[in-house]
């Protein structure tokens, strides 16, 4: 073969691909997705909805993506991850039982591995996003945010399995719950209210990540706000020893340190304190509590006594047992679809995560549209995100713009052998603070 | 087509090959395409290049597009490490020096005090800033080496993530930044991707990042090996060599050590910019910018072949797609669970590093070269097993 040949060849296979490129079939497109949305029958209220992609006019099929394994992913996944998609689906199963939403259409979830990493969460998005027609769950703020741009260009809604106040300004999510910047502004303001004082010293122990700047946010926000100066803010890299950090709290006499870490950390750096016999009031954000801390079969009996004495969490919810209606139906749920489902707060948000959607779905239904922008228009038609006192409810409005999220949290303190290991302090606190508080963006 | 090539530098060779013929070797071997197999290679490339995004499912594009960064970051550290010899842990911090400057230059005015530039102006200037801080970094790669020239990189990625997140302008500190949404040159946005108006639809943002990474891994791969095998390439690997006895021979080692860390910085930030743009978020800490991303590019060019360009490409294709192959065939793997699909990850990616350097330390490249030599050899000598008698000049 000589060179004029084989150029020939090239040119060939050049304009052969090219046709191809111009003309071929393949497509992975948004607005192919959109343009695959039909209408089976017709578009009017009370009639079939409109069909699209995880939809096919009896089953709706929504995704969820969440760390199932990985490094850090693996301890998420065991402690939230898990109890809370488990929360989803025996809510669907529940609603299901009685004919899917509307009565009509069941629901199916469809789960992916993030591995709690956000070019992994890209590549499970990519993997599903045919598949679905709304995610009921994605956990990990950066995998969310790595997310944010598809899911506007897919059209595809979103419920958001962590509490940052941004998502409240993203028109393709739908948050349920009162924001981390917000908990920790209720956190720190209860402290001050109830045995410290804004004289005291306060400080900040977070990861150095966006879900630890928007603990410290909220405490920059209620300082400000209250009229006190933090004394130090502490940052670390998750799953790395924290020894310096501690002693630097120390060292600064912290009397209360609002602590915006995951459940992965908590015990690391509890045990640091014990060790370098550091005392204080810990205000503990919801993602770093995990029941097992004070369950039975936890054998650190110096970190379960000092976890009783110094821990608070300021978190959403409400006890266990508590009898509003919306746990009332959580627990019948559970003792028919899961009864060996231990009481775990994570379980409990996934539970009313679903019920959101579920309201969305409902709403997307009477328009007549279970398309993907059907579902996305619904959200602005929802109103009022109702949980029957398992969370504060949540006004929707029309837009991003009308949307006002929940300011209260319930501040827990911690005791062994009542279920989840928390007992409210105070329910539906919410500081003066927390009224103004307007998240960024 | 064998009978055209020149026997192999064969230690057994019975007569030394005379001058000419050893030049005409020579300029062959320097050759882009030497023969003719390489230009319908690089034809079946270009076709598959054209071709993938439409046949493959969002999933795999977006792990190819993934390699391909990987793919533009391992060729930067291979000329740094394969052909120059400087050892380097610091990959990571260029690709978020990269990222941070492109996402800091192009994202909107309006959003987090970006300067909200085109992606021309971005990539440039990400490839400039990368290329100035490696000029830094490379002094003291004048002094040191081996272990130690390791230690000052691994430091770098640490005071890169460490300033990166301080400086806020740039970063946004830990709340981190968004890259910018369009992705345009001309009238070509590539994250809506169409050939002269031609399609009904669009292809996505994956398929339009596939056409504009690749092209780039091409560009990057030219360089390269154009550097290695011109005169700079020579000097960079008899400093690798013998870094004393190639500068008594005139080899300047502040204008090659330095300039292979200024060349590799440049590359590594351009790979950033890709990857912040693949990622779309960027947080400045060290699960996304750290010592795991800098390993993942010394394991490209380890599984690849050190001192390979198209090794390193093949390396990133491995090591990109590997997760996911594993990933899609977990369901077929015994004793495999969706809660264990990481760990089996790790050690397929452990056990393919340790085969790899124990069994062929040279990589793929060095595998397809050890089966050339052998076919070339059998086909050379007389009465060998294989032989067909014949004998090549």
């Amino acid at each position: 073969m000589n060179q004029k040949s084989v150029a020939k060849l090239v040119g060939l296979a050049v304009v052969a691909a090219l046709f191809v490129v111009a003309c071929g079939g393949g497509d992975k497109t948004a607005s192919n997705a959109a343009k695959n949305t039909t209408t089976t029958k017709s578009s009017n209220a009370g009639k079939a909805p409109k069909t699209g992609p995880g939809f096919d006019g009896t089953t709706i099929k929504l995704g969820v993506i969440t760390p199932q394994s990985g490094a850090i992913g693996k301890i998420v996944a065991d402690d939230i991850g898990t109890p809370m998609t488990s929360g989803n689906q025996v809510y669907w199963d529940s609603v299901n039982a009685n004919g899917g939403v509307a009565g009509k259409y069941k629901v199916s979830l469809e789960t992916a591995d993030s591995q709690y990493d956000a070019t992994v969460g890209l590549q499970a998005y990519d993997k599903i996003k045919n598949d679905v027609a709304a995610m009921q769950q994605v956990l990990g703020t950066q995998v969310l945010q790595a997310m944010q741009p598809k899911l506007k260009t897919d059209q595809i809604s979103a419920g958001p399995a962590t509490l940052d106040a941004e998502w409240t300004n993203d028109p393709n999510l739908f948050p349920i719950a009162t924001s981390y910047q917000l908990l920790s502004i209720n956190g720190i303001d209860y402290y001050i209210h109830n045995g410290g004082s804004k004289t005291k010293n306060i400080c900040v122990l977070a990861q150095d990540d966006a879900y630890g700047e928007a603990g410290v946010q909220g405490a920059n926000y209620e300082a400000q706000k209250a009229g006190f100066t933090l004394k130090t803010v502490q940052r670390y890299a998750t799953l790395t020893d924290k020894t310096a950090q501690i002693q630097a709290l120390k060292d600064n006499s912290c009397d209360a340190v609002l602590f915006v870490a995951t459940l992965a950390d908590t015990k690391a750096a509890i045990q640091t304190a014990i060790q370098l016999n550091y005392t204080a009031r810990w205000i503990a954000l919801s993602p770093a509590w995990l029941p097992s801390f004070v369950a039975s079969s936890e054998s650190d009996a110096s970190f379960k006594t000092y976890l009783e004495q110094n821990m608070w969490v300021s978190s959403t919810g409400v006890d266990w047992n508590s009898p509003v209606p919306g746990y009332v139906q959580m627990r019948a749920a559970i003792a028919k679809y899961a009864p060996t489902q231990q009481p775990d707060p994570y379980f409990a948000y996934g539970f009313q995560q679903a019920r959101a959607m579920d309201q969305i779905l409902e709403v997307a239904v009477k328009n007549g549209d279970l398309s993907r922008a059907g579902i996305l228009n619904a959200i602005n038609g929802v109103g009022t995100l109702k949980f029957d006192g398992a969370l504060p409810d949540f006004f929707y409005g029309t837009s991003v713009a009308t949307r006002k999220q929940p300011t209260p949290a319930t501040i827990f303190s911690i005791v062994a052998g009542v279920p989840q290991g928390l007992k409210t302090l105070s329910a539906n606190y919410t500081s003066a603070a927390a009224k103004t508080f307007k998240p960024a963006g | 087509m064998a009978s055209t090539l020149a026997p192999p530098p064969a230690a057994d060779a019975t007569d030394p090959p005379n001058r000419s013929v050893l030049e005409a070797r020579a300029r062959r071997e320097i050759r882009l395409f030497p023969t003719p197999s390489y230009w319908v290679g690089a034809a079946v490339l270009l076709a598959l290049y054209l071709v993938l995004p439409l046949v493959l499912s969002d999933l795999w594009a977006n792990v190819l597009v993934l390699a391909g960064i990987t793919a533009i970051g391992g060729l930067g550290l291979n000329l740094l490490t394969g052909y120059a010899g400087q050892a380097s842990l610091g990959t990571a911090a260029f690709v978020g020096i990269g990222a941070f400057t492109a996402s800091y230059l192009g994202r909107a005015t309006d959003v987090n005090n970006g300067l909200g530039q085109p992606f021309v102006v971005y990539l440039i200037a990400a490839i400039l800033v990368g290329a100035a801080v490696g000029f830094l970094v490379g002094l003291p790669a004048l002094r040191l080496r081996g272990s130690y020239l390791v230690i000052v990189t691994l430091g770098f990625l640490f005071v890169t993530t460490y300033v990166l997140t301080q400086w806020k302008t740039v970063s946004n500190g830990n709340l981190g930044a968004p890259m910018p949404v369009g992705v345009q040159i001309g009238s070509i946005d590539f994250t809506s991707f169409d050939v002269f108006g031609m399609r009904d639809t669009p292809l996505g943002r994956n398929q339009g990042l596939f056409y504009l990474v690749w092209i780039f891994v091409a560009i990057t791969a030219l360089l390269v090996k154009n550097i290695v095998r011109s005169r700079p390439g020579r000097a960079l690997q008899a400093v690798r060599d013998r870094d004393v006895a190639a500068e008594i021979v005139g080899v300047s080692l502040f204008r090659y050590k330095v300039g292979a860390f200024v060349v590799s910085s440049a590359i590594g930030a351009m790979a950033g910019v890709f990857y912040g743009l693949y990622i779309q978020y960027l947080t400045p800490n060290q699960q996304s910018i750290g010592l795991t991303l800098s390993v993942q590019f010394l394991a490209v060019i380890i599984v690849g072949g050190i001192g390979t360009v198209y090794g390193t490409v093949v390396g990133a294709v491995i090591i990109g797609g590997l997760p996911t192959i594993i990933n899609e065939f977990s369901n077929h793997i015994p004793y495999l669970t969706a809660s264990t699909v990481s760990a089996f990850q790790g050690i397929v990616f452990a056990l393919l590093l340790v085969v790899t350097l124990l069994l062929e330390p040279w990589g793929f490249a060095g595998a397809v070269r050890r089966f050339k030599t052998r076919k070339l050899r059998r086909t050379m000598v007389p009465g060998s097993a294989g032989s067909t008698g014949a004998t090549t000049g």
